[in-house]
């Protein structure tokens, strides 16, 4: 029963745009993509580790992500996610709203 | 989610359906790989393993609610709601088990029944016969109910005026079966039932033996007949031998080639025929007199069964060019007419009234079970809307509480369809307890998968459409949250439901009326078949047959002395008073080979013609049956030598004969028999009747069981028409009938060992017989009766119980300011005999719409009798009466000030 409200929806459209550019720069798996965003960000963005993964399913569905299970170096078998053709077209038009939208927030919030 | 989005989760709901468990591992996997690989994290941090699953857990965010969206998103968190709501359903069910036995027993004895009754149904009277062709075999019977003659089989001379002229049919055949038959061979002389057919008949139903090969035309000319034997005679008396054919039996003590064996599944013209012996109809000798073929045909290519019908109707005309001797007026006297109907019509065409009858209970059984479940699922509605309410506040989606009634529903029906399949595959295996002889195609009804399967579907629908009605009416929350929430027995509903259900009882009170009223014309009819006279005193006699091999009994003589010697030898045993035999008994379906015509001149010199019973009686034969003679007496030594021989004739052919004339000495004649002299009447016997009552008394002539003449003459062939072969013998005796069993086949062996007996019994089980189906109609109907008024009464009781308490209010207002609790329950009263009333009228109309069903089955009675419709709705009325009492009267006890403020 998921219930998304607006805050929700704003925030899953940044994850997947965050999820998709930490893909590009290498595939991984879940647990290490939720470090690796972490990482990048120094440490500002941390939701719940566990969200990343309805997102990542969402994001397989569109064919914006493919997936592929592997063997890590421990041995464990693991799912590897990675970037589509596709998905790298979309994080590019992602990312051109998004500079969008902090644009026109930077020229509301700084009008006096 | 986007539409997008919803789409793609929807295609992979249906592709990932099928892979649905390994997706679950996966996701679980993965999950897990996660949790796992931050415990490690943690634990190189330099976190204790407790701290360090701790922390993990908390870094992920709520476990469950991921692990449900990631399912929800891959389209497996269907499944899980779905088991989910299974085992909650079985939780609630076992809460509600009057609710859930209700359901459960109602649906298992509705669509049992119904499953059971509509196999019968179609295998008797839908389902194509298992021949070639099976559509464009008929069968051609004649009628002639001016005769006095019941039965539709031809006569000799019809079945070639049909053979020689219709172009219709491209084959016709004509068989008999004779129970008479013994396989003498072996210790022990075996009784068997023996067709004969004209070797066309094979052909016309395709049928092929599985060993050997079938008859020829010239078979039938031999002086000793091969035969064909049925597969279960092959089996148990020759072990299923493969090289069967051309092996002899010996069949009435002479011997005949077997030339093959039938298949097992062969069954024409009836399950129990052991040997099949050809037969021929001669062209020039036949006669019309003797009624016995049963005659089908194979349908000329292109020709219609109403073309068919046409040009018989027609040639039927055409019957005096053929056979001139017929008297001008005798197509009208006779009220002849032929018919033309397929094979599978024909031989459903006995039961067909009772089948249409057990159609219409099984579509009022399936209506009241509907109503019931309907009703049930309502009042269970009304009690879960707290519940639903609740849960509706904690966030359930409509969609959800839907999903949860529906398991619920779909769970409780296919349990009641389990038992519905059940019950309908003991009731076909058990064969519905009746028997190849009421019930023709018995055998071939089976419970198939198909309709298996078909039962399971219309059961999940039923319970399917169950929970949407339930929790339509359940889910409250379009209305009123607070208000679905603060009572748990109010009803919130609209006028509109209420009718429904009124509507649902009215039905099957209507419906209830009419199966007591049909009930009860039945035991009307069933108590006049008994009043009526048989005509004989069963009480106190033993009966038994004995049937003669033609070779060392070729002579009327032999015969006569063997019969006449066995009534000696029985008379002579310790307690018993007298001893006869006859030909054909009362109360049992008569021989169709014994309808001569009958010739008589009144005083005034006009002649009068009628087909009469022919009958053979020892001279004790009245006596020891307690039929009396009303003038004249019986026969004496001499009789029969007279050069016209002494019959006795029944009442109602001397009333038809001679009128008020006194018929003593008068003399009767065989017309069609120039060979045989005229016979004088010295007696008049009572009437009796044959196998069906209602087709009225029997006019019976009765020829001498005597040993006049000298023993070598072979003169009294000629005296009488028939050979008494085979008679059936009464003993009437002061001991019970157990004890003589043994002396009677003493007797008989002290005559001639080799002589089977069979049939031993009571006369009484004989006369039973004859209103057998009466009284199955009767038990039957009378069932459905009852059946339908208890659930009438139930569902009328919830009904005013779920009204009552739905208006609690109301009348917790009244009784406050006033009002004694007696009006309360004398207006609930009211109410309820209004819903009654117009069911019962509803009821009445139906039993007066459907009376043409049933006077066919109705014995002197109308099926529109004043007296008996007013007896069942008074019946109907006191059960409602009785069904509304306890809740009308529980509304006057109504707590007021509990009821308004609502609790």
């Amino acid at each position: 029963m998921a219930r998304t409200d607006s805050n929700e929806q704003v925030l899953q459209g940044t994850l997947d745009l965050l999820i998709l550019k930490t893909l590009s720069l290498s595939p991984m798996h879940g647990w290490g993509l939720t470090h690796r965003i972490q990482e990048l960000s120094n440490d500002a963005f941390r939701v719940g580790q566990g969200s990343i993964y309805p997102a990542l399913v969402r994001l397989e569905q569109r064919d914006l992500v493919r997936t592929e299970w592997k063997i890590t170096e421990s041995g464990r078998r693991a799912k590897f996610y990675s970037v589509t053709a596709a998905g790298r077209r979309a994080m590019g038009d992602e990312l051109a709203s998004w500079k969008r939208f902090v644009g026109a927030m930077d020229l509301v919030l700084s009008a006096t | 989610m986007t539409s997008r989005e919803r789409l793609y989760s929807t295609l992979a709901r249906i592709r990932e359906f099928a892979g649905m468990r390994r997706v679950r591992q996966d996701v679980d996997e993965e999950l897990q790989f996660h949790i796992e690989s931050e415990v490690a994290y943690n634990i190189q941090r330099g976190l204790s393993p407790d701290e360090a699953r701790r922390a993990a857990m908390n870094a992920f965010g709520g476990m469950e609610r991921y692990r449900d969206e990631v399912r929800e998103a891959r389209g497996i968190a269907f499944l899980d709601a779905l088991l989910r709501d299974t085992r909650l359903a079985f939780r609630r069910l076992r809460r509600a088990p009057t609710y859930a036995t209700g359901v459960v027993a109602t649906l298992a004895v509705a669509l049992g029944a119904s499953t059971a009754i509509g196999a019968l149904v179609y295998g008797v009277m839908l389902r194509p016969l298992p021949y070639a062709d099976a559509n464009r075999i008929v069968r051609i019977s004649v009628y002639t109910p001016g005769l006095g003659i019941s039965g539709s089989e031809q006569s000799a001379g019809t079945f070639v005026f049909f053979k020689e002229r219709a172009k219709s049919f491209a084959q016709l055949g004509g068989s008999m079966e004779n129970e008479g038959v013994a396989i003498t061979d072996g210790e022990t002389p075996e009784r068997v039932t023996a067709a004969m057919m004209t070797p066309d008949v094979l052909g016309i139903l395709g049928a092929k033996p599985i060993i050997g090969r079938l008859f020829r035309d010239e078979d039938a000319r031999l002086p000793n007949v091969p035969v064909l034997i049925s597969h279960e005679l092959w089996m148990r008396r020759f072990g299923g031998a493969s090289d069967i054919a051309g092996k002899t039996i010996e069949i009435n003590r002479r011997p005949r080639e077997i030339l093959g064996v039938m298949p097992a599944e062969f069954g024409y013209p009836s399950r129990n025929a052991a040997v099949f012996l050809p037969d021929y109809v001669e062209a020039e000798k036949a006669g019309l007199a003797e009624r016995y073929l049963t005659v089908i045909a194979k349908l000329a290519p292109g020709v219609t069964v109403a073309q068919a019908q046409e040009e018989v109707d027609r040639l039927s005309a055409q019957l005096r060019e053929r056979f001139p001797e017929l008297p001008v007026s005798i197509l009208t006297d006779s009220r002849f007419s032929a018919r033309v109907e397929t094979l599978r019509d024909a031989i459903a065409a006995p039961i067909r009234p009772e089948l249409l009858l057990l159609g219409i209970m099984v579509g009022a059984l399936l209506l009241i079970a509907m109503a019931n479940t309907a009703t049930l699922a309502l009042l269970r509605a009304s009690r879960l809307q707290g519940e639903v309410a609740v849960s509706r506040a904690l966030g359930a989606g409509r969609g959800t509480i839907v999903q949860r009634f529906v398991v619920e529903g779909i769970i409780i029906a296919v349990a009641g369809g389990l038992l519905a399949l059940l019950i309908a595959t003991a009731t076909i295996n058990a064969q519905f307890g009746l028997t190849g002889a009421q019930i023709p195609r018995l055998h071939e009804i089976t419970m198939t998968p198909g309709v298996a399967l078909g039962l399971i579907v219309i059961t999940v629908v039923a319970g399917a459409i169950l929970g949407l009605v339930t929790s339509a009416r359940a889910d409250g929350i379009r209305r009123n949250v607070a208000l679905s929430m603060r009572s748990t027995t109010r009803t919130t509903h609209g006028r509109a439901w209420r009718r429904t259900q009124e509507g649902l009882v009215t039905l099957q009170i209507a419906l209830a009326l009419s199966l007591l009223l049909a009930a009860g014309l039945m035991g009307s009819s069933l108590i006049r078949l008994n009043r009526v006279n048989p005509g004989f005193s069963p009480a106190g006699n033993s009966r038994f047959t004995v049937h003669l091999p033609f070779r060392p009994y070729p002579t009327y003589q032999r015969t006569a002395a063997f019969h006449l010697g066995v009534l000696d030898a029985l008379r002579a045993l310790p307690g018993v008073t007298s001893a006869g035999a006859a030909m054909q008994f009362p109360s049992t379906p008569q021989s169709l080979y014994s309808h001569p015509r009958l010739e008589a001149r009144d005083s005034q010199g006009q002649v009068r013609q009628t087909l009469v019973n022919a009958n053979v009686a020892s001279a004790e034969f009245f006596r020891t049956m307690g039929i009396p003679l009303v003038a004249g007496r019986s026969f004496e030594a001499g009789d029969l030598i007279a050069p016209t021989p002494g019959v006795i004739i029944s009442k109602s052919l001397a009333q038809h004969l001679f009128g008020a004339d006194d018929p003593i000495g008068r003399e009767v004649k065989i017309p069609t028999r120039a060979t045989l002299p005229a016979y004088r009447v010295i007696g008049i016997s009572g009437d009796v009747y044959g196998d069906r009552v209602a087709e009225g008394v029997l006019r019976t002539i009765y020829f001498p069981l005597l040993n006049d003449l000298p023993p070598n003459s072979t003169e009294t062939e000629q005296r009488i028409p028939f050979m008494p072969a085979g008679l059936t013998y009464v003993v009437k005796s002061t001991q019970p009938h157990a004890s003589l069993v043994p002396a009677i086949r003493q007797a008989v062996a002290s005559i001639d060992a080799r002589v089977p007996v069979w049939d031993i019994g009571t006369l009484d089980a004989l006369v039973a017989n004859s209103t057998a189906r009466t009284r199955l109609t009767m038990i039957l109907l009378g069932l459905a009766a009852l059946a339908t008024l208890s659930l009438g009464a139930i569902g009328l009781y919830s009904v005013i119980a779920y009204a009552v308490a739905g208006r609690a209010r109301e009348f917790a207002v009244r009784l406050s300011i006033g009002a004694t609790p007696r009006e309360i329950t004398a207006q609930v009263l009211r109410e309820s005999v209004a819903v009654s009333i117009v069911g019962i009228l509803g009821g009445l109309a139906l039993s007066f719409a459907s009376a043409r069903v049933l006077r066919d089955l109705v014995y002197e009675v109308s099926p529109t009798d004043p007296l008996l419709y007013a007896g069942a709705t008074v019946v109907v009325l006191l059960c409602t009466a009785v069904a509304t009492f306890s809740p009308a009267r529980r509304a006057g006890k109504i707590n007021p000030a509990r009821a308004l403020l609502g609790e």
